[in-house]
């Protein structure tokens, strides 16, 4: 078994086990102060010492993670570089290496940064005490809130189904079909009871979480909702992966550089990638991707530098989550490469404008936060220009980031339709637009309730989050 | 320093790790995988395989390859069929009763054998209420207790109300079957939800691989198929991407991703030509139509002379010149005169000329109607009201979008007033079913059968026939339309329905436009392919791909 397949299923389970095993320290060394009233500092000190237990594994997941884009970078680079050594310089071997050392430098951020978030989510919904006091009404409160919230939304769907013309009765509506189908249809799906009665019973069952049958593929509509959850979940989630690390790596360039000619330029494609239309950006990727990136690869295969193996390794394809032909035969190591390689453009589309606008937030905050005075005193100090921006600045210019992270995670649900239209991305963001094109009820309420409670949980955690991380807000 | 060194390290590690092999290339093909597979790219999933409640063409696709036909079908101006799970059929003398004798050697997947009970079944599935199937209208004429009559497993016999063409009898009793044995007990009542209704038991070529929702379909030769030798398949895999934007799909079909895509705009037909040689583009037949609409209760609809002005004022040929010729002058659109299919040759009648146009002539008829422009502000008045109106068309179509633009433009020289206005599709259907409109600007897909009696017969309060959008009514259409259906010869109903044709264009309740070509493409490397109007994948037992071209290999 080759190296590759060796480590592609296995990696994922010992990413897992790494990730269990920083949250549970968190917890327990969390549960272990419960004696005195819990403080910001007192959390941000026993996380630290967590961190120094996982410390070497961090450093490891870093490092692999570094070695990775090191791995990519130099067989690209001298791969493509060096000439006529006889076979193809880059063969798909190489080529394949590239991607694994992708797929570590995602995997490490992922484990570092989503390690560390589940550890302290783990820690505060287990209710642990970590959060002050005035924070727990105010969360109570909120949830409550949320009630009424849900019901006018759901209430306003239902209203908005009601007044667009047409019902899920309308597929019956060819030449051919006899108007008896249409009139059992109605009477199948109550179409014909009053408004009042059909949103009682919407409400009903929404209440016990029964949300029932769709009406036009007349399957589990939870069963719908779980098919295409997942792969909206995936590209968001590498969306959002790619997108804010990026964006706050430009914005912190930008601040420390400011008015400089990378400052400048990097405010003028952020700006642009800001408002470029995400379809817009996807087909002109596609584009590139399909005939300039493929000519350019085949060229270099039939000037030899490039075996096939290699060519086809390094194409990336224009749509789809799987390629739909070969993904069956490939060994695990090669689908999971397979679904990286499907994982960039409609990534890429979508994060782009997140990273642009990121970058804006980060570079504002930052040029805030260094002009306060305890920059001066930590400068004065005698720390290093790195550690004053990282250790002081960057900590406090992250706290509208963390708001707006919070503020993301709706969209992680609600996938967006252009991207998966134009990649053929079976997410729920097509599953919506289906529903509303057929009068789905069931299928279209669900999937907004759903939406709404996230959204609503989303808005909670952005709240506390930004309360819970800056001392200095209180929480009315 | 020391995460410097480690990575330092780790990096000529790697280095030091690049001259091996991580993983073999792909072992050399053995002469067992050397068929090929064929990669379709689709706009939408499939609905439901259930044959009693399928609903859209792309499922009927993927049914016929899991199923045996009752018969084989080829278009030649009209059906021909050859034996296939039939074996032989014959009517009576009155065309009332059609004995049917079928193959005994079909089985299910599950090793079930395929008989008269299914047929039965099938049908009696399709009968009952509760299932509300949209192929009701197959069994409208037959006889209950004969709907079909089994006479043993091999033999059925199918009884009719009364004779009408056979044609559409043979297409009435030849459904896709379901198995007995698995539906049997099913809640009819959501039939579309059943396991076995996305996931069905094939007894054709092909079985279902796999169904990824809104992703791919896939299927596979079917190892237990016992029918003829000539059915087995030469493919050993077709899969169906779910590809929903027109532009992925094309550049898919570009770069080799898919290997049959239909609809392909004119336009983009040109540039496969001269930039692609290796992607053939098959003509399927005249199957889709577009016309406008008069709303014939509207005052200003009323009078046929104005109709026929109006025809007169627009220059179709030069609106299929602009927008379905090819660069070289290749027409892919023909003028219609009715809502029959020139594909039909025996029943479409080709002695009606299209209106020609004259924009003079045009004006003349219509002040002979009253119309003329007495204020000189370049509109048509009478009795102090201007020619004016509203045309809707239903949005995502570029070619309507594009035709409106050019009526309104040919009608204003004539002094006529057109505002264009697009409606979301279920709202642009819903004010034609409601009659809310004055002029539309919409489409037919091609029947392979005649009846004419939805779009054309009056309305009485007790026959409501919504697709009359124009709510036209001509007796004596109405007395051929009756005649002709319930003539079982087609050589003898043929004239009847040329005879409605042309009383339909006199009466001129359309603008009729045109009948046009789909354009569908297909990789070359594809032998023994059958695209036609009846399917764009037709018989995919029989399409191969020869030794030496195989892409695809297991």
């Amino acid at each position: 078994m080759s190296a590759l397949d060796a480590i592609g299923p296995g990696m994922l389970p010992v990413l897992l086990l790494l990730l269990l095993l920083h949250a549970s320290i968190l917890r327990i060394g969390l549960g272990a102060l419960t004696g005195g009233p819990p403080t910001l500092r007192r959390a941000a000190a026993l996380a630290a010492a967590c961190m120094a237990v996982t410390l070497p594994l961090s450093l490891v997941g870093g490092a692999v993670a570094l070695a990775g884009a090191a791995v990519v970078a130099l067989t690209l680079c001298v791969g493509i570089v060096s000439w006529g050594t006889g076979t193809p310089p880059v063969s798909a071997a190489k080529v394949q290496a590239a991607w694994v050392g992708i797929l570590f430098l995602l995997a490490g951020v992922w484990w570092y940064a989503g390690g560390w978030a589940a550890g302290v989510l783990v820690a505060v919904v287990t209710g642990v005490g970590l959060l002050p006091a005035p924070m727990r009404p105010y969360i109570v409160r909120k949830l409550l809130l949320a009630i009424p919230l849900i019901l006018l939304i759901v209430t306003l769907i239902f209203q908005l189904l009601e007044l667009s013309p047409g019902t899920v009765a309308d597929k019956f509506f060819t030449p051919e079909t006899p108007p008896e189908v249409r009139q059992m249809i109605v009477e199948k799906y109550h179409l014909d009871d009053p408004a009042y009665v059909r949103y009682a019973a919407m409400i009903g069952n929404l209440a016990t979480f029964d949300f029932g049958r769709s009406m036009a593929q007349e399957r589990e509509v939870f069963e719908i909702i779980r098919e295409a959850l997942p792969n909206t979940l995936l590209l968001s989630m590498l969306t959002l992966m790619v997108a804010f690390p990026t964006g706050i790596l430009i914005g912190t360039v930008q601040a420390v550089r400011q008015n400089t000619a990378i400052d400048t330029s990097a405010s003028v494609g952020s700006l642009l990638l800001y408002s470029m239309p995400g379809f817009w950006l996807g087909m002109m990727l596609q584009l590139l991707v399909a005939f300039y990136l493929s000519s350019w690869l085949s060229d270099l295969g039939a000037r030899g530098l490039l075996s096939d193996g290699a060519v086809s390794l390094l194409t990336l394809p224009s749509s789809g989550m799987i390629d739909p032909v070969m993904h069956d035969y490939m060994s695990p190591g090669e689908r999971i490469i397979d679904r990286l390689k499907h994982l960039i453009l409609p990534g890429v589309a979508m994060g782009m404008a997140s990273a642009g606008s990121t970058a804006r937030y980060m570079r504002s905050a930052l040029l805030e936060v260094i002009r306060k005075d305890y920059i001066r005193t930590a400068r004065a100090k005698g720390l290093s220009e790195r550690a004053v921006i990282i250790k002081h600045g960057m900590r406090n210019a992250l706290l509208p980031i963390v708001t707006i992270f919070g503020l993301s995670i709706p969209y992680l649900f609600g996938g967006s339709v252009l991207i998966e239209m134009i990649f053929a991305w079976p997410g729920m963001g097509r599953v919506i637009l289906a529903a509303i094109y057929s009068q789905d009820t069931p299928l279209l309420i669900a999937a907004f309730y759903v939406y709404t409670l996230l959204v609503v949980a989303g808005n909670l955690t952005a709240d506390v989050l930004y309360a819970w991380v800056d001392p200095r807000i209180k929480l009315a | 320093m020391s995460i410097r060194s480690l990575v330092a390290a780790l990096t000529l590690g790697a280095l030091a790790s690049c001259g091996g092999e991580l993983a073999a290339e792909p072992a050399e093909a053995d002469a067992s995988t050397t068929r090929d597979m064929l990669v379709i790219g689709t706009q939408s999933d499939i609905g439901v395989l259930n044959p009693v409640v399928q609903e859209t063409a792309a499922d009927d696709y993927v049914l016929q390859a899991l199923s045996v036909r009752m018969t084989g079908l080829e278009f030649d101006c009209s059906l021909k069929k050859s034996p296939a799970y039939a074996k032989s059929w014959e009517w009576n003398d009155e065309g009332t009763v059609l004995k049917v004798e079928l193959r005994d050697d079909l089985t299910w997947e599950d090793g079930t054998k395929v008989t008269a009970a299914d047929v039965a079944f099938t049908y009696e599935l399709v009968s009952d209420p509760v299932v509300a199937s949209a192929r009701l209208a197959f069994i409208e004429r037959m006889n209950p207790d004969a709907r079909p009559r089994v006479i043993d497993d091999t033999h059925i016999e199918w009884h009719f109300t009364n004779a009408y063409d056979r044609d559409t009898q043979m297409s009435h009793t030849s459904l896709p079957l379901v198995p007995k044995h698995v539906f049997a007990d099913a809640d009819r009542a959501s039939l579309r939800g059943h396991e076995r209704s996305n996931r069905p038991l094939s007894y054709g070529p092909w079985r279902l691989e796999t169904w990824e929702p809104n992703q791919r379909l896939v299927l596979e030769p079917n190892e237990h198929f016992t029918g003829p030798e000539y059915m087995k398949p030469r493919l050993s895999r077709i899969v169906y991407r779910v590809i929903p934007e027109y532009s992925t799909r094309l550049i898919e079909l570009e770069t080799g991703g898919i290997d049959h895509m239909q609809s392909i705009l004119v336009q983009d037909a040109d540039r496969l030509r001269e930039e692609h040689p290796e992607i053939n583009l098959v003509r399927r037949g005249w199957r889709a139509m577009d016309y406008v609409a008069w709303n014939l209760k509207d005052p200003l609809f009323e009078d046929k002379a104005v109709r026929t002005a109006l025809a007169m004022a627009t220059d179709v040929d030069g609106m299929i010149g602009k927008l379905l010729t090819g660069k070289d002058g290749e027409k892919f659109a023909r003028r219609a005169t009715s809502t029959i299919t020139p594909a039909l040759c025996g029943v479409h009648n080709d002695d009606i000329a299209p209106i020609a146009h004259n924009a003079d002539q045009a004006k003349q008829m219509l002040a002979s109607a009253g119309w003329r422009d007495t204020n000189g502000d370049g509109v048509l008045d009478k009795d102090g009201k201007k020619f004016e109106f509203t045309l809707s068309t239903n949005t995502g179509n570029k070619r309507r979008a594009d035709s409106a633009v050019l009526l309104q433009d040919q009608l204003k020289k004539v002094g006529v007033v057109v505002n264009i206005e697009k409606t979301e599709s279920n709202a642009f259907f819903e004010n034609l079913r409601k009659r809310d409109y004055q002029a539309a600007l919409a489409g037919w897909v091609a029947g392979l059968f005649v009846d004419p009696t939805d779009i054309w017969h009056c309305e009485d309060d007790e026959h409501k026939y919504e697709f009359n959008f124009t709510s036209y009514c001509n007796p004596k259409v109405d007395e051929l339309i009756e005649k002709g259906l319930n003539t079982p010869v087609p050589k003898d109903s043929a004239p009847l329905w040329q005879e409605v044709q042309q009383l339909v264009h006199d009466d001129q309740p359309y603008l009729f436009l045109w009948w046009m070509d789909e354009i569908v493409g297909i990789s070359d490397r594809f032998e023994n392919t059958k695209i036609d109007i009846l399917s764009p994948l037709n018989d995919l037992h029989q399409w191969e791909v020869p030794e030496d071209k195989v892409k695809y290999r297991k």
